[in-house]
């Protein structure tokens, strides 16, 4: 029962009585008071078992909810505030907005689950994705690692073949220089073709090779056609001259032969060239 | 879905990406190069070469080496680039049954999606060596003012290929996406692409997503091949002059010259002088002649300041056709190899007002921003859109010879429009719809997609009559004309699918060749193989046998000879079985020649 009920209609009661003049009417009025106050009792006490069921339904529908949402979170948490409202001495008020609240609150909740779960979900997404880009990543490395040795050589090879060939081609014209050449001029030039020599050595044993050219079949794999020469000397696509020298290491070509093909004046369809792949 | 690849199929080369670790990767071919040349040849032996290798056959083999198939795609046998490419391609261009232009190659032809689609099918196994895993879906990049029959011709060459073409992009929408345009921005930017053989200026507008060509200009036939040849030309004079001989009959001198300019031409981009040296480039009675030459980077641009002044005029051309000054643009891209000389950049600074954006290498940004827009399609970038968009207006051809566009160019699709028409003459019972697609005011100057007559109309005085016409494009480009008289309610309707030339069931049928002859491809490299193995034995096993056969019984020694000369015949065989077989039975002997020589010497 409420206590301060009594303690706020006992004065109240006190002035009526003093102002009523006849017992009858006094009683009257007191009976009347008295249904009053059962009524308004017996009111307080339903409203009392009802706001309690009331309340104990929308807690187990909360649960239930909440469960679904997130069936790993405590229900105490939530629990004790919703109890609250009946603690001793507060007001039992049917609140209407405690309902409504809490739906909104499960709305924002839910809305902020599925965010995260879609944010959950992109991010392993994203995870994925960069997982196999790096395994990818990882495998390519692994590959070009054992390639670096051999392109970084290439790189500075391909660089030093021009001075190579202005090598060479400095000791052909001399070489073919048909009129007597002085003693020392021709000590110099064997001296000359000696470092030729040693350079070719060097690129050997590092593993780059000259491509062979002249009396193969043409193959664009190795060689790179500057022009071609009209002869039936030679099967048709054969390679007649070598312009400038090719490289290779190993299997890889670093720079193809530049030569001359032949070409029969009829060539016959079915060429016998042997093409080769690298 | 997998990785999407980005392809910018250019004219002379193309570069490939592909967004890995959300950084834009390019992916090298087998040969190493960044870019490959867009070169195919076809061998006497049935082989189809693709790149570099091709292209170093070229001369051996002109009639079959095909390059810039880009200029055919799409085209009219008849049309005016056509024309063009047949005065000077080596060659046959040759018109096929619908009026295509198509390549004829050894004994059959090719339509230009087939000889692209050997290309991207290169260009798809380099992507899947790389990145260890097959490779369906791509984007290809073409020039803004393609229409739709080149487009869609680009795409069946994917399809060829293999490959879903999930988007066609504009080559200057790519290159803006590379630098990062268009995000939440709006801007105006110019693109200006000077590459190996083509130039091509855009004017780009940018608003939320929506990448709109304002206008478009070009020169087909300028490029950075153009300058190279001022400097040969320049050397080849000077030493003329001064030795009185011409380099230009030399094949080799003229090799080593052509590489020497491009050298000096791509030095004078970061220094401003440099040294052209070719010792020994000829030699007459009186000996050896050398070239050491100093070019300047001031006498360079001397040299193409004419072939500077060529793209200067298609660039005022574009400013004019999208109503703009050169104040109204917000950005320049440099796109093509080309663009690295600093005339280029003082030049458009000059024309635009504005320094150019070059610091994304200009041969691979286009193909970077493909590879980004594939990662926007595969989710993996997340802060752009790119909205389709139609590239040229649809409309009908009007009374004498008119164009009335009811699409304008760069619009959104899907959508649709409706116009209303009448008739010309009176009591006039039907009326043509042409529809067409194009730029131009004259209908016969754009390209007609296809036409159909409404039938029926009630005999009225001429104007009376009100016939809507309505166009549709739906998601993927598929156009659907209607025409109604509203009177009636007759109607009549037409859809176009876009055409590349191909019908849908020659495309599937160049499919399944396309894998066939990568598997085809693979025997033959097979049979090269086990060619170039048998070679390689018999040469090391006549080479051991001339320095120690001596040593052996001669009976043993016939015999050995015997079994080498037979294997000889081998190597000329088609058959891989019987090559095989050679193989085994030379190692065989080889392995006798070793025992008894072994024998010899215990």
């Amino acid at each position: 029962m409420n206590p301060d009920y009594d303690s706020i209609n006992k004065p109240k009661m006190t002035n009526d009585l003093n102002s009523s003049g006849s017992l009858d009417a006094f009683l009257k009025e007191l009976e009347a008071r008295e249904k009053d106050l059962d009524m308004s009792s017996e009111f307080v006490v339903e409203i009392e078992e009802y706001n309690i069921e009331e309340d104990d339904d929308e807690i187990a529908q909360l649960e239930k909810l909440l469960a679904t949402i997130e069936p790993n979170k405590k229900l105490e948490e939530f629990t004790p505030q919703v109890k609250s409202n009946f603690a001793p001495g507060n007001p039992v008020i049917p609140d209407s907005r405690t309902f409504s609240d809490l739906e909104a609150e499960i709305k924002k909740l839910n809305s902020e689950v599925s965010k995260i779960n879609a944010e959950r979900q992109e991010m392993a997404e994203t995870m994925r994705r960069r997982s196999t880009d790096f395994e990818n990543f990882k495998n390519r490395t692994e590959r070009e690692r054992a390639e670096i040795f051999r392109s970084v050589l290439s790189n500075l090879a391909a660089k030093v073949f021009p001075v190579i060939d202005n090598l060479e081609r400095a000791l052909s014209s001399a070489n073919n220089h048909t009129e007597e050449k002085s003693p020392d001029f021709q000590q110099f030039i064997d001296g000359v073709g000696l470092i030729n020599h040693q350079l070719s050595v060097v690129l050997e044993e590092m593993g780059i090779q000259p491509i062979t050219a002249v009396g193969k079949p043409f193959n664009p794999h190795f060689h790179e056609a500057v022009a071609t020469v009209q002869t039936n000397q030679v099967p048709h696509n054969t390679v007649v001259a070598e312009l400038l020298r090719g490289y290779k290491i190993d299997d890889k070509v670093i720079r193809p032969s530049m030569v001359k093909v032949s070409a029969n004046s009829q060539p016959s369809t079915s060429s016998d060239v042997s093409l080769e792949i690298e | 879905m997998g990785k999407v690849i980005g392809i910018d199929l250019g004219t002379t080369n193309c570069c490939v990406s592909v967004l890995e670790g959300g950084t834009i990767q390019i992916i090298p071919n087998k040969e190493g190069g960044r870019t490959t040349p867009s070169v195919v040849g076809f061998t006497e032996k049935g082989e189809r070469l693709v790149g570099q290798i091709a292209k170093r056959q070229a001369v051996t083999n002109p009639n079959n080496t095909l390059f810039a198939v880009k200029r055919l795609i799409g085209r009219k046998f008849n049309s005016l680039e056509a024309d063009k490419m047949r005065e000077t391609a080596p060659f046959e261009i040759v018109e096929a049954p619908n009026g295509d232009a198509h390549i004829r190659v050894l004994d059959r032809t090719y339509s230009p999606p087939e000889i692209s689609a050997i290309v991207l099918q290169r260009l798809k196994q380099s992507a899947e060596e790389f990145l260890g895993t097959t490779v369906t879906e791509a984007i290809i990049t073409v020039p803004a003012y393609f229409d739709d029959f080149q487009r869609q011709a680009t795409r069946d060459a994917g399809k060829i290929a293999g490959l879903e073409v999930e988007r066609i992009i504009n080559e200057p929408t790519a290159a803006a996406l590379a630098y990062g345009f268009g995000k939440n921005r709006s801007e105006r930017i110019v693109v200006y692409d000077l590459g190996g053989g083509t130039f091509d200026v855009t004017i780009l507008e940018i608003n939320d997503g929506v990448f709109e060509v304002l206008s478009t200009s070009g020169n087909t036939f300028l490029g950075g091949e153009d300058f190279d040849q001022r400097i040969i030309n320049w050397v080849v004079e000077k030493f003329k002059l001064e030795n009185g001989i011409d380099l230009k009959e030399d094949r080799l001198a003229l090799q080593r010259l052509k590489e020497a300019a491009e050298r000096a031409k791509c030095e004078l981009s970061s220094v401003t002088e440099t040294t052209i040296n070719l010792p020994f480039i000829a030699a007459d009675a009186t000996g050896p002649k050398h070239i050491n030459s100093v070019l300047t980077r001031a006498k360079f641009e001397e040299l193409v300041k004419d072939l500077v002044e060529l793209s200067v005029e298609p660039c005022q051309k574009a400013l004019w056709d999208a109503k703009l000054q050169a104040s109204d643009i917000d950005k320049v891209i440099l796109v093509g190899g080309q663009t690295r000389s600093p005339i280029i950049a003082k030049t458009v600074t000059e024309l635009f007002g504005k320094e150019p954006s070059s610091e994304i290498n200009p041969d691979e940004v286009v193909a970077m921003g493909a590879g980004i827009q594939g990662g926007v399609l595969t989710g993996d970038v997340k802060d752009i859109v790119l909205l389709d968009v139609l590239p040229l207006s649809l409309g009908l051809e009007t009374r004498g010879g008119l164009f009335v566009k009811l699409i304008g160019r760069n619009s959104t699709i899907p959508l649709k429009n409706a116009m209303t028409f009448t008739t010309v003459v009176d009591n006039q019972q039907s009326v043509e719809i042409h529809i067409l697609q194009g730029e131009r005011e004259l209908a016969a100057a754009n390209r007609s997609l296809g036409k159909f007559e409404l039938v029926g109309i009630p005999p009225a005085a001429r104007g009376v009559p009100q016939i809507e016409v309505m166009f549709e494009v739906d998601p993927n480009g598929i156009v659907n004309v209607s025409a109604r008289d509203k009177m009636t309610g007759l109607e009549q309707a037409m859809q176009i699918t876009p055409s590349s030339g191909l019908a849908p069931d020659e495309i599937d049928r160049l499919i399944m060749e396309a894998e066939t002859s990568v598997e085809k491809d693979k025997e033959t490299k097979q049979l090269i193989l086990a060619r170039n193995n048998l070679e390689s034995i018999l040469t090391n096993t006549r080479n051991a046998m001339n320095e120690f056969g001596r040593g052996l019984p001669p009976d043993q020694q016939t015999e050995i000879n015997g079994v080498l000369n037979e294997a000889e015949e081998f190597l000329k065989s088609d058959s891989l079985d019987a090559i095989r077989a050679t193989i085994e039975k030379v190692e065989a002997t080889a392995n006798k020649l070793t025992e008894t020589l072994m024998a010899t010497v215990a």
